[in-house]
Parts: C-alpha cells; structure tokens; sequence
C-alpha cells in the first residue's frame, strides 16, 4: 500500500527506483543470457576438448594393439609358418603386450592341415604365466563364434561387442580380429582369422578417471550401444543406451544413441537416468572403433559459477537500490525541510500573523529563489493588507453612510399602509426596492384637498447616492409646489425649471404624475418621459396610459408640459411603476418585459392593492430567478372604490 | 521332563521330514538358460504353487553345452520344455517322448530385416538369411519353400551382431527375444521389415512340456501340468514380482539381465500363450496344430517314422 500523502521523497524514490531497477533488470537479464550462452559455449568446447584428449588416448591404445595382428596376418600370407612358429609368435604377443589377455589365430577347415577339420592355437595369460591351447573343440565350433564369423563374413577386421571372459576372471574384455587371406588359383580365399582379446579395465579406468564439474561423467557404448564403462556398474553389459531409454522413458536417450553408434558428435540437452535434472551430453566416437565416448554434466554445475556471480551482482544491485533509497531520501528530506518550514509559515500567514518568521536558507538554489519570493510576497501581502484595512475602514464608513441615506431615502417615501384607513373611496399600495443601498426611483401620494389626490412615480437616472440625492431634490419640489387647483403639467413644468438650474452633473428624472379626483373619479396625469401606467378596470379590461407629454425632466426647456385626463370607474385598479419592473432580467440577461408585466395584471382585479403589489413583485422576483437586481423596482397600485 | 520335551522335538523333526518326504521330487529341464521365457516356473516354485500339489520341482536350464532334450532323454529330468517341432522331430526318431502340456499356441518366430533393401518376401532372394546352428530352421525353411525363395542360409549361434554389423541380411529371430533385442541395439522398428510367419500359414506352436512315455504316470502329470497352468496364470497377473524373480535367476546364473528386454519377452510370451479360440483349454495341444506342424515337417522329409496325435499328446483334451 502506498502512503496516503505521497511526500516529495517517496515520488522521487517512486519514479528513481523503478527507473534504475527497470534498466538494472534489463541490463542484468541480457548479461545472464548472453553469459548462459557463453558458459554453453565454453562447456561445448571444453566437454569437446575433454573428450578428444580421452578419445585420443584410448585410440592411440586400440590402434596400438590393432597393428598387433594386422601384422601377423600380413606375415602370414607372405610366409609359410608351421605351427610352432605360428605358437611361438602368438606367445611373443602375449607375453609382450599388457593389454592383450589373448591371442589366437583360427584357420578355415581343412587349409591349414589338409586332414583337420579343427586348425587353431589359442595363447592367453594364466596369471604370471603364458598358456598355449586351441579352440578345436568340435562342441565350441570356432567358425560360427562372432570372433570368427563376423569378420569372415564381412571380410574386414572387426571389433568385437565387449564380453566378460569365462575364464579369465570375468573381466570384461573385446576381441579383435583380422580375417587373412592365401591365393589359390589365383583367387584370393578366406584362410583363417587372427584375433587378440583385449581386457577393458584400462579403459574403464580411463573413462572413470574423466571428471566433469562435481557429478558430471563419462560413458562407453559399444557399437550395438550396449554400455562398457558407466559410473554404474549395473549398466555394463547389462544395458544398452536403448534399453535404457526404454525403461526410462526417455526417447531422446534414444536418438543420442543412435547418433552415437552412427559415429556422429554432438552436445545436447538430456534429462538422463543417472542425472535427471536437466544435463548436456557430448559424444563423439573412437577412430579406431566403432565406440563411442559421451560424458553428461548437469546444468545445475555447469551454470554454478555464473549463478553464484549473478546472485553476488544482484545482492550488489540491491544494496546499491538501498544505498540509492537512503541517499534520495535523506537528501530529499533535506531538500524539503525549508518547504516544509515554509508550508507551516504559510500557514502561519494565511492565518493571520504576517509578520512570521521564515526559515533560514543558505544554500544558494531554488530554495533561496523561493524564500527570497516569499519573503517579498510577505512584504508585499503586509503592505497589501494595512492598505486593505485602511480601505475597508473607509469603505465601511461609507456603507455605514450610504445605509444612513438609504434610509433617510426610504422614510422620504411614504410607508404606511394603508395609508389613509379612515378613507373608503382608495386603496393604495406601493414598493420601492433599490438595487443598491440607495436608489434613483421614487414614489408618493398626498391628498391636494378633500378630494384630490396625488400619486406619482419617478426614476432618476442613475443609481447610487447622486441619483438618490436628485430624487430626494424632486420629491421635496414638488410637495413644495402643490397649491389648491393646480395640475399636473403646471407641477411638472415648474419642477423642470427648478431641476435645470444648477445641474451640473446633467442628472435627469422621468415622472409620471397623476391627480385622480376621487369624488368624480376624473384622473389628470403628466407623463415627463415615463413609462405607461395602466388601468385595470372590474371586469379585467387592461388599458396602458401611453400618453406622453414631454421628455424626462432636469435637462431642457422645450416647451411646457401638457397634460392627459382618464375617466376612471370604480373598481378601476391604476397601476404605475418604473422600468425597473418592465426591465428586470435573470440569468441569461432575458427581460421581465411589458407582456408578463400585463400578464400577471390580469389576475389582480380581484385583490387587494397590497396583494396586487406583492403578488407582482413576487412574480418578478421569480422571474429572475436569484439574478442580481440592475435597477430599482418601483410598483404602486391604487384601487379606486 | 526333559526326556519328554527331548521326545517331542525328535517326533516334530519325523513328521517334518516325512512330510517332505510325501512331496514328490521333480526335475523339470527347460530349454534355455534362465530368462522370463520360464518366469512361470519360477513362480511356480517361489510362491509354492508346485507344492501345494504335493510336487518338489526343482527347475533345471538348458545351456549351449547341454538341451533340455538332452537331459531329458539322458534321464536327468523327468519333465523337459521343448519346441513342438524339435519334440515332433524326436518322436519320429523314436524318442521316447510324450507331450504333457502345450503352452505355447502361437508361433513367436519371426524373420527380421532391414527395410532398406527387403520389403516383400521376394526381396529376400539371392539374399543371406542367419538362422541358428542350434535348429529351429523348419519354419523358415518351409517359408522359403512356399514363397519360392532362393536363399543363402547362414548358421549362427545366438548373437545378433552378425545381422548388426552387416554380415546377413536378414535373420530368424524369436519375437520375445532377438527381435527386441535388435530395436535395443538401436535399429528402429520402421528401419525393419518383419515376417511374421504366423501371417504365412505357419503358425506353430512352440513350448510344450514333455516327459518320458515310460514315466507317464497320469495323477502326477495331471497335477504337475495343474500347477503349471496356475503358475502361469498368476505369473501373468503378476508380472512385476515374476520379472524380480526372472533377475534373481538370471544374475544367480552370471546372465545380463535386462529389465524392458525381460519385461518385453514376458508381455510376448503372455501373448503367444492365449488359445486362440475361448472355447479352447490352456495348456492344450490342439489336433490342427499337431496336424499343421506334421505337415510342415514332413514336407520338408524331416518326419523318418510317421505316429499319430494320439501316439504323442497326452494332456488336456
């Protein structure tokens, strides 16, 4: 599992690591494998030169004691030999060559001595002596023995398949033997066969002595396969290659053996009997036999130099993967140490103490880049933040104020409702919601005399505290300019003139002002540039009052304001507002607009003022749906009775 | 007190020794020197078959010296294994013999070549055929005959270098035996053709066991050719252990001996010693066979003085 929190020197041993294993394992991989190859390489050729050095040695012998009676039987076809000189040669080759246990020397019926059936002498070694026989005995029959037969059939000298001799101590021995030939009517005939019997045991010591790696060793077989030397003596002669592979199951024991007796060499791959772990068998034949030499070696020995160097190279590899882990991960500590000082000054600074202690650094590298930034970040931030404070101050002594104007904004329009409960004749309801503390719109109603009363609604352009000064300007004229029997164009005219003079900031205000005579229900109304009021009469009849008389007010003196008249029934509901209502948006900047406006007016003419007010209102406000408010929002409503 | 204890271990000794005295001592010749050809018999001894039927045999091997025959005729055993052709031949020379038991009932010989150069019998003309100097030569010589062969015959003894090195072409061989043993010598069965003469009309028998006419005494042999077939039967049942008793035999005697060569020949001989019908009897010599193999050798002028099935076969019927 790794750790949760990967620090900067586990990712950096992560990726390091893995990087130095990955090319150490291919590095490793293709040495051992080339080296494998090398070491096949090198057992070939020494198992290779092994056996040639033994080969030759045990033909430079085979071939010695061969010559023994290819010379005699070129002797005896060039001369006449009478029996005991014939006995006397044959002692000489005993008694002179130790390898040879006997001789003998075997004539075809009737040639040697017209009148025998039977012409042999046979000279062996009984103990320190030499004795002399013959091979007569009609049981034995000399002519069908393989000694005899084979090379006479064949015409050519033969070695024989190894034998353990009856009487000589049943030592495992082999017979040679060299057909000879006399001419007769000028044709050459068959006369008899030459033999020496040759006793093994030097070559079983020879091959014995053959030692390969630790349990590595060296084998005969004879031309039929059968086994003449082999560490187990079981096999000799009991056993041949084939027999082997046989109660062994193993069919490539076979094949090699066949490759062996069909004279070839070779180096291959062996799960064998003695050795059944995976081995190598080299063989390769004699020259002056029809033998063959193979010597088997385990792999397990072969590879055991290399195996013993690559497990040092590997301990070597991972000592050095733990030398390389400590070192990244002490240095990296080291490294990380001023961050993590850092991290905890950060901390220390996002919380508040600016002025904390950064670590010290003295080494002259990124780190020292880093402190020398955090440090004038530090500065920087310090600075920052008592400029911040400063400005925040101020800004909340502003907001402080602008909420105090706000106010004082808000009491200037009248709040109370109903506003005039001892009245039956009027029914009146009015919002004023400003997009920021304080706003540019205004509305107000106030009774002229018994009768009359005014209602208007304004908006000033602009926002914030200059709109709201203006408006607070408008609304104190024209309660100043209301007389007995005034209209509404006189009031707006004079309002104008008044607002013009000293507006330097160009500030202007669109009006909409009516005076509705309760008793004749008889509404007068100037609209300076303001959105169309509407009626909404009993019956749900929806009338916009787009008269306009003139443009907004505070900027020009064209020409003096008019005015409009409406005869209002009972029941009728008058609707003002500013474009705050018409104009409000949501999200996606899509506008609330005059037909959802006049939508939800037709479903107001059974409520009440207030409840139409709030029912619009909070239509508008679902309508935008959380977006920010970009105007002031002023709805009145005024229900005639 | 102790006179009576010395009583009694005298007494036990008497009832013992008289109690092996009541086994009947046979001397049984078989044909060769010790190999899992006779594991049978072996077994018969070792695991007291024979004497549960109240017979000591002690088991006699023939050598290259001295034939079951041999010994049989020169009464140095009263029972002896032969060939049915080498008994048939003996008979009309007035040996004395009678068969007991018939055990084997196919013919296990078979002619080896290399395929190289020999793939139908013809191929075998003007060629050089080894066959043993010991005889045995009767069927391939009606072999020759019947395929119209002209043939070089070279005597051997028992060795298949010969065939190995090149010196013949082609050699008679015992299926159980030189035909295994020339595979373990390293040829491949497809570097060989095979004649089985079985497949050539002559298919005759071969081991039997025989005895001395003037011996024939019938509860004897009954129970002796009894115990035999039980033998056998439990041999072949029982390979594994046979095969360990055929090695003792053989390295008490100074013989090689092979474990698949051995274990070969006992699958062989298991083999060649099922009857060839169901609703024959092991162990019986049937009157075809006897009839076939007369035939055989007489065809080849070997029979001098012609007898008859029942003048010869005095086993099961």
């Amino acid at each position: 599992m790794l750790p949760k929190k990967h620090t900067f020197a586990f990712r950096l041993n992560l990726y390091v690591v893995s990087s130095i294993s990955l090319i150490a394992l291919i590095i490793f991989t293709s040495y051992y494998l080339i080296s494998r190859n090398l070491f096949l390489e090198g057992a070939e050729q020494n198992a290779k030169n092994i056996t040639e050095k033994y080969v030759n040695q045990i033909d430079a012998v085979i071939g010695r004691v061969a010559k023994i009676p290819l010379n005699f039987a070129s002797v005896i076809e060039s001369n006449l030999l009478n029996e005991h000189q014939l006995t006397l040669m044959l002692q000489n080759i005993v008694a002179n060559n130790n390898e040879v246990f006997g001789s003998a020397i075997a004539f075809e019926p009737f040639s040697f001595n017209k009148d025998k059936y039977f012409s042999s002498i046979y000279v062996y070694k009984n103990g320190e002596k030499v004795t002399t026989s013959n091979l007569n005995d009609p049981k034995y029959e000399y002519f069908y023995q393989d000694w005899y037969q084979i090379p006479a059939k064949l015409g050519e000298p033969v070695w024989s398949e190894p034998y353990y001799d009856e009487g000589g101590g049943n030592t495992l021995m082999t017979t040679y033997s060299v057909p000879f030939y006399k001419i007769e009517n000028g044709l050459s005939k068959l006369w008899g066969i030459i033999t020496i019997d040759v006793e093994l045991h030097w070559l079983d010591k020879l091959v014995s002595s053959i030692k390969i790696y630790e349990t590595g060793f060296a084998f005969v077989i004879s031309y039929a396969g059968t086994f003449v030397t082999h560490p187990n003596n079981e096999f000799i002669m009991n056993h041949t290659i084939f027999s082997l592979s046989e109660e062994h199951n193993i069919p490539l024991l076979r094949d090699y053996g066949r490759k062996m007796i069909d004279r070839q060499s070779g180096f291959e791959k062996l799960n064998g009997v003695t050795i059944k772990d995976d081995s190598r068998i080299y063989y390769t034949p004699f020259n002056s036999n029809n033998w063959s030499l193979g010597i088997i070696f385990p792999d397990k020995e072969l590879y055991a130099d290399l195996n013993n160097l690559s497990l040092i190279i590997v301990i070597i590899g991972f000592l050095g993967l733990i030398f390389i882990i400590v070192t990244i991960t002490t240095v990296s500590k080291k490294m990380t140490k001023p961050l993590n000082l850092f991290a905890i000054a950060a901390n220390e600074i996002g919380s508040g103490k600016f002025n904390s202690k950064l670590p010290e650094i003295n080494s002259k590298d990124e780190i020292e880049e880093l402190f020398n930034s955090f440090k004038q970040m530090q500065f920087e931030l310090n600075n920052y933040i008592i400029n911040l404070k400063e400005t925040t101050a101020e800004k909340e002594k502003m907001q402080s104020e602008l909420r105090i104007a706000h106010k004082i904004q808000m009491d200037m329009v009248p709040k109370i409702f109903p506003p005039f409960p001892e009245r039956d004749d009027v029914d009146l309801f009015a919002i004023l919601d400003s997009a920021k503390e304080v706003g540019g719109d205004l509305y107000d109603f106030f009774f002229i005399d018994d009768e009359k009363i005014v209602v208007l609604v304004g908006d000033v352009a602009g926002k914030g505290v200059p709109a709201s000064l203006f408006m607070a300007v408008t609304r104190t004229l024209i309660r100043s300019k209301i007389t007995k029997g005034i209209t509404s164009s006189v009031i707006i005219d004079q309002i104008n003139r008044d607002l013009m003079q000293n507006n330097d900031s160009q500030l202007f205000v669109t009006l909409l002002l009516c005076i509705i005579d309760l008793k004749t229900k008889t509404m007068e109304f100037t609209s300076a540039g303001h959105n169309p009021a509407y009626i909404v009469s009993n019956s749900g009849e929806i009338t916009p009052l787009k008269d306009r008389h003139g443009m907004a007010l505070g900027l020009f003196d064209l020409k003096p304001y008019t005015s409009s008249f409406y005869q209002m029934k009972q029941g009728d509901k008058f609707i003002l507002y500013t474009d705050g209502v018409n104009e409000a948006m949501d999200k996606d900047g899509n506008i609330y607009d005059y037909y959802r406006l006049e939508n939800m007016l037709g479903k107001i003419q059974n409520l009440t003022a207030k409840e139409s007010t709030e029912l619009i209102i909070k239509d508008i406000i679902n309508f935008a749906n959380g977006a920010e408010q970009s105007d002031d929002i002023t709805l009145m409503v005024v229900t005639l009775k | 007190m102790k006179k009576g204890i010395m009583w009694l271990i005298v007494l036990f000794f008497v009832f013992f020794n008289l109690n092996a005295q009541n086994n009947k001592k046979i001397r049984f010749a078989v044909h060769w020197l010790p190999q899992a050809q006779f594991a049978g018999y072996y077994i018969g001894v070792e695991k007291e078959i024979y004497k549960k039927y109240g017979l000591d045999v002690e088991i006699i091997h023939a050598s290259p010296s001295i034939t079951s025959q041999e010994l049989l005729l020169d009464g140095k055993a009263d029972f002896a294994s032969m060939f049915l052709s080498t008994a048939l031949l003996l008979k009309s020379n007035n040996a004395p013999i009678i068969n007991v038991a018939q055990l084997s009932q196919k013919c296990g010989q078979v002619l080896v070549a290399e395929s190289d150069n020999i793939k139908v019998p013809s191929d075998l003309n003007g060629k050089k055929i080894g066959i043993w100097r010991s005889g045995f030569d009767e069927i391939l010589m009606s072999f020759v005959n019947k395929n119209k062969l002209n043939i070089e015959l070279v005597l051997i003894n028992s060795t298949i270098n010969l065939f190995l090195f090149g010196g013949i072409d082609a050699m008679n061989t015992m299926w159980f035996n030189e035909y295994h043993s020339i595979l373990n010598a390293g040829k491949n069965k497809e570097e060989l053709t095979t004649f089985f003469f079985a497949d050539y009309g002559l298919d005759i028998p071969e081991d039997g066991i025989y005895m001395l006419q003037e011996n024939y005494h019938k509860p004897t042999v009954e129970k002796f050719v009894k115990a035999t077939l039980e033998a056998w039967s439990y041999t072949f049942k029982h390979k594994e252990e046979a095969i360990a008793l055929v090695e003792q035999q053989m390295k008490a005697h100074y013989i090689a001996f092979n474990k698949p060569h051995q274990s070969w020949m006992l699958n062989r001989i298991n083999e060649l010693f099922e009857v060839k019908d169901k609703k024959y009897i092991n162990g019986q010599l049937l009157q075809t066979d006897f009839d076939n193999t007369y035939k055989v050798l007489s065809d080849l002028n070997r029979i001098k003085n012609k007898f008859n099935y029942s003048d010869f076969y005095f086993g099961i019927r």
